[in-house]
C-alpha cells in the first residue's frame, strides 16, 4: 500500500511542472559557479580556490537558500497542493490510512529534492575542481557531509513545512516569516536565541570550518547534540503532520 | 439579405472603452485582500512608523542633538531618515507584495477568470494596471503614507517652516521611491504570479529572486561591482539618488537604473505575453 | 439489508446548516439523491464516503461507522461531482494508480484499469494526457476509476453531467446494470427525468431535509394536495366528459375539440384508473391516448420544493 502510495506521487510530482521549476532553482547555483570559473583570470579577488571559495558558497547558496526554499516550495503543497487542485477526495477514499498519504507525499518530495540538491552539489563541485590541485581530497568528505546536511535540512524544514501546511490557511507567508525573517534575525542576536532556530543546528553539522567572515553565525553545540535536536524536531513536525489529517475535514 | 440568413460577422470598429475599468479592478482587488492576515501585517510593519514618531517627537522638541555625542547625527531628522525609514520597510514590503500580489493573476488563470474578464470591453493595460494599483495600495499603506506622515510630523513640531523650505523636495523623492518600488516589486510578482496557476510558486520564487540576487552579492562580494544584480541593493542605490544621499555602493547609479529598467522590461513583456483572453492547451 | 443508514445526522458549516437532523436507510440497488442546488446532496455523499464528519448523529455502512474508517474504503467506490484530476498523467495510469492503492498487485492493476475504461469507453483515449481530455471524457475517466477495484457500494454525484447525449444513455444502462448485480448504487443528481430513467426509488433533499422518501409514484399518490392531472384523447369528448363527471372525485375536466381531448384532474387516482376503462367500453368510447402528465418526477418536484 505504501510503495503503491509513493510510486503514486512520486511519478505524479516527476511530470509536474514543479518538478522542473525546482530542478531550475537547482541549476542556478551551477550557473553561478560555471560564471565564476569563467570570469576567474577577470575577478580581482583571491576567493577562488577550491578550499576556500567553494565551502562558503556552499554554506551561503545552499543551506542558508535553496534547502529552505526547497522544502518551502515542496512541503507547503504536501496537503495544500492536493486540497486546492480538489484531487485528496480520490486519495482520502482509497482503503489508506491519511498519515500514510502525508508520509508518502512528503518523502516523495524529499526523494526529488534531495535528487535535485546532490545532483547540483555534484556538478557544481566538478565545475569547481576543474582545473584545481586540491578537489579530491577536500572533495569526497566534504561532498558525503555537506550532502548529508542539505538532505536532513531538506527533511526537517519540509517537515515543518508539511505540518503548516496543513494547518494554516497561508503557510508560505508564514514559512517565509520563519526562514528570511525569524532565523536570520535571530543569527544576529548574541547568546541562548540561537538555540530557537533550525539553522543554528544545521550550521553545526555543516563542514565548513569555525573561522572566517562566518564564524559569527556559529554557536558552540556539539555535533551529536545538533544532530539529535534535528533529528527529535524532524520526527515531532513530522509525526504531528502525519497525525493531524486524521481528525481534520478537507472540504 | 434577410437578418436571419445572415451569419457571423466580424466586427471592424474600434475598442474604444471607458477608461475607469482598472479603478473597478484595484477597488474590488483591495477590498478582497483587507481581511484579517493583511490587517495584521499592515499593523505590525507599522511599528516602526510609531517608533519613529516618538523619535521625531524627542529630536525636534529636544532642539540641540548634540549632547548625544556619536548618536547626534542618528538622531538628527534629515532626508536620510525619510529613506532610511523606507528602507527598513523593505522586509514588510516583501511580505505584503507577496501576500497581496503572489494570488492577483495566477487565480484568475486558475479559475479561467480572464476569459471572462477579456469578454468585456477592457483592454489588457486596463487589467494590469488595476492589478498594479492593488500592489500599490497596500505598498504606500506601509511605506508612502507614514513616511509622509513622519514628514508632516516633522514640520508641524517644528517652531518654524525651515524645514519644510529646505526640504519639500523630500515629498517628491518619497513619491518617487514608492513608484520605483512599486514598479520593481510589483511587476515582477505580476510576472511570475502570470506565469502559473498557483500563489504559492509566485510567491516563493519571488523572494527566491529577491534574496538570491542578494546572496550572489554576498557570495562574490570580494568583486563590487557584481552588487548591481542585487535588485535590492539597486533599489538601494536609486533611493540614494533620490533622496541626493552618497551612494552605499560601489556600483555608478546609472548601472542600477539600467538592471531595475531590464528587470521591469522582462516583467512587462512576460505580462503582455501571458495575460490574454484565450488559453492555448498543447 | 440495510447497507446505508443514517440516523439524526446533522451537519454545520459554521452557523449554516448542511444537512438537518435526517434519518434514513438504503438498501441494495439503486438509490437516487435529487434535490436543487445547495440541498445538501454532495454534503451528505462526502459524508458517506468519509470525507466529512458530522456534527451530530450518525451514518454508518454495513453497520460501522465511516468517519476515519479507511478500511471500508475497499468496498466503496465514489465518483466526485467536481472535474478535478492529475492532468499530467494520462487516463490509464490514473486508473491503475488508483487501482494499485486498493492492495491489487502491478499486473492486476493493470488488468482492472483496462476493463474499467473499456466498461466506460474510453480505451482509444487511454493513453493520453488527462489534461487534454474534454469534459464527457473525464467524465467516464472519474466513473472508471471509481468502478476499477469492483466496489460493492457506489456513490455517484452527477455522473452524467458533461456527458453527450449517447453517453448519458450508456451511463444510465451501466447504472441500472450495477443495480441489478447486488451492488448498491447512490447517484445524486438534478437531472429528473434522467434519475427517473434509472430508479424508482429516490431521496428527496431540499435545504439539508428529506422532503421525501421512496417510490416515485407512492410518493406521488401521497401527495393528496395536488390532485392528478389525466389527459385522455377519445372520439366523443363531449360524452366521456358527462360520464366522469358523475363521480365526485373528479374536480375539474377541461376538453380540447381540435385535438379531441379531455383532460380532467382527480383526488382519488387509482379509482379513476380502475374506473375509466369499464368506463369507455360501456359507452363505446374509443380512447386512443392517455397521458398523466404530472404523475412523474419533475411534477413531485416542483410540489414538493416550491
Amino acid at each position: 500500500m505504501f510503495t503503491a502510495l509513493f510510486n503514486f506521487f512520486l511519478s505524479n510530482q516527476l511530470k509536474n511542472r514543479k518538478t522542473l521549476i525546482v530542478a531550475v532553482a537547482g541549476i542556478i547555483p551551477i550557473f553561478i559557479v560555471f560564471l565564476v570559473k569563467l570570469l576567474q583570470p577577470f575577478i580581482s579577488s583571491g576567493e577562488t580556490s577550491i578550499s576556500s571559495f567553494y565551502p562558503n558558497f556552499t554554506f551561503l547558496l545552499y543551506l542558508h537558500f535553496l534547502v529552505p526554499i526547497i522544502a518551502l516550495f515542496l512541503g507547503t503543497g504536501v496537503i495544500a497542493d492536493e486540497v486546492e487542485d480538489n484531487t485528496l477526495q480520490y486519495l482520502l477514499i482509497r482503503p489508506v490510512p491519511r498519515f500514510l498519504i502525508v508520509f508518502a507525499k512528503y518523502l516523495a518530495n524529499i526523494f526529488i529534492g534531495s535528487l535535485v540538491i546532490i545532483s547540483s552539489l555534484l556538478v557544481t563541485f566538478a565545475i569547481a575542481a576543474l582545473g584545481s590541485s586540491e578537489s579530491l581530497e577536500l572533495g569526497l568528505s566534504f561532498l558525503i557531509y555537506a550532502s548529508g546536511t542539505f538532505i536532513l535540512g531538506l527533511s526537517v524544514y519540509s517537515a515543518l513545512f508539511t505540518l503548516l501546511g496543513g494547518t494554516l490557511r497561508h503557510p508560505m507567508v508564514i514559512g517565509l516569516l520563519f526562514v528570511f525573517g525569524w532565523e536570520k534575525l535571530i543569527t544576529y542576536v548574541p547568546g541562548n536565541a540561537q538555540y530557537l532556530t533550525i539553522m543554528n543546528y544545521l550550521q553545526t553539522l555543516y563542514p565548513v570550518s569555525n573561522s572566517g567572515s562566518l564564524s559569527f553565525l556559529f554557536c558552540e553545540i556539539s555535533t551529536m547534540t545538533a544532530l539529535l535536536v534535528v533529528s527529535v524536531l524532524l520526527f515531532i513536525f513530522l509525526g504531528i503532520a502525519c497525525y493531524l489529517p486524521g481528525f481534520k475535514e478537507y472540504r | 439579405m434577410p437578418v436571419y440568413e445572415q451569419s457571423y460577422r466580424h466586427w471592424h470598429g474600434v475598442l474604444n472603452p471607458k477608461t475607469q475599468q482598472w479603478l473597478i479592478i484595484a477597488r474590488s482587488g483591495i477590498k478582497m485582500l483587507w481581511r484579517r492576515w493583511m490587517i495584521i501585517l499592515v499593523g505590525v510593519a507599522s511599528i516602526p512608523f510609531f517608533i519613529r514618531v516618538a523619535h521625531i517627537y524627542i529630536a525636534t522638541r529636544l532642539g540641540d542633538t548634540a549632547q548625544f555625542g556619536k548618536f547626534a547625527s542618528q538622531i538628527q531628522i534629515n532626508p536620510e531618515l525619510f529613506k532610511n525609514f523606507i528602507n527598513q520597510q523593505s522586509f514588510f514590503i516583501l511580505l505584503i507584495v507577496v501576500f497581496a500580489g503572489a494570488g492577483l493573476i495566477s487565480k484568475d488563470k486558475k479559475f479561467n477568470a480572464l476569459q471572462i474578464y477579456f469578454s468585456k470591453p477592457l483592454l489588457k493595460w486596463d487589467y494590469l494596471l488595476g492589478k498594479f494599483t492593488i500592489i500599490g495600495f497596500y505598498i504606500c499603506l506601509i511605506s508612502l503614507l507614514p513616511a509622509l506622515l513622519l514628514f508632516t510630523t516633522k514640520v508641524l513640531l517644528s517652531d518654524d517652516l525651515s524645514f519644510l523650505k529646505q526640504h519639500f523636495w523630500v515629498v517628491f523623492s518619497l513619491f518617487g521611491f514608492y513608484l520605483l518600488i512599486t514598479l520593481i516589486y510589483g511587476g515582477l510578482i505580476l510576472a511570475l504570479s502570470a506565469l502559473g496557476k498557483g500563489a504559492r510558486f509566485a510567491g516563493i520564487s519571488f523572494f527566491a529572486i529577491i534574496i538570491l540576487t542578494g546572496l550572489i552579492k554576498k557570495i562574490l562580494s570580494s568583486e563590487p561591482s557584481i552588487g548591481v544584480i542585487s535588485i535590492g541593493s539597486d533599489l538601494q542605490q536609486m533611493g540614494d539618488f533620490l533622496f541626493n544621499q552618497p551612494s552605499s555602493f560601489a556600483f555608478p547609479v546609472w548601472m542600477a537604473g539600467v538592471v531595475l529598467f531590464g528587470v521591469s522590461a522582462i516583467c512587462l513583456i512576460i505580462l503582455k505575453s501571458q495575460v490574454r483572453g484565450t488559453e492555448v492547451v498543447k | 439489508m440495510s447497507i446505508i443508514k443514517i440516523g439524526n445526522l446533522t451537519k454545520c458549516y459554521g452557523q449554516v446548516i448542511g444537512i438537518n437532523n435526517i434519518s434514513l436507510s438504503i438498501e441494495q440497488g439503486v438509490t437516487g439523491f435529487l434535490g436543487p442546488n445547495g440541498a445538501g446532496k454532495s454534503t451528505l455523499l462526502k459524508i458517506l464516503t468519509g470525507q466529512l464528519k458530522p456534527s451530530q448523529g450518525n451514518a454508518t455502512l454495513w453497520r460501522e461507522s465511516i468517519w476515519n474508517n479507511f478500511k471500508l474504503n475497499k468496498r466503496i467506490g465514489y465518483c466526485p461531482e467536481h472535474e478535478t484530476f492529475y492532468p499530467h498523467l494520462t487516463g490509464f495510469n490514473f486508473v491503475s494508480l488508483m487501482v494499485r492503492m486498493h492492495g491489487f498487485s502491478k499486473s492486476e492493476a493493470k488488468d482492472r484499469a483496462l476493463k474499467a475504461i473499456e466498461t466506460v469507453d474510453m480505451s482509444e483515449a487511454k493513453d493520453k494526457r488527462i489534461g487534454a481530455y474534454s469534459k464527457g471524457m473525464r467524465q467516464r475517466i472519474k466513473l472508471a476509476q471509481a468502478i476499477a477495484h469492483d466496489p460493492e457500494l457506489l456513490f455517484l454525484d452527477e455522473p452524467l453531467a458533461g456527458m453527450d447525449a449517447l453517453g448519458r444513455r450508456e451511463i444510465i444502462r451501466l447504472i441500472k446494470n450495477w443495480g441489478s448485480q447486488e451492488k448498491t448504487v447512490v447517484v445524486s443528481s438534478h437531472i429528473l427525468h434522467e434519475v427517473e430513467e434509472m430508479t424508482n426509488s429516490i431521496l428527496l433533499i431540499n435545504h439539508g431535509n428529506i422532503i421525501a422518501e421512496g417510490d416515485i409514484y407512492e410518493i406521488r399518490r401521497l401527495i393528496d394536495t395536488h390532485p392528478l392531472q389525466v389527459t385522455i384523447g377519445c372520439d366523443k369528448p363531449n360524452l366521456l366528459t358527462s360520464k366522469l363527471l358523475e363521480h365526485n372525485d373528479v374536480l375539474s375536466v377541461q376538453f380540447d375539440r381540435d385535438r379531441s381531448e379531455v383532460c380532467i384532474q382527480t383526488t382519488q387516482p387509482e379509482d379513476f384508473h380502475r374506473r375509466l376503462p369499464r368506463l369507455a367500453l360501456d359507452n363505446k368510447i374509443s380512447i386512443f391516448s392517455l397521458q398523466s402528465p404530472d404523475e412523474n418526477l419533475q411534477a413531485v418536484f416542483e410540489y414538493l420544493v416550491k
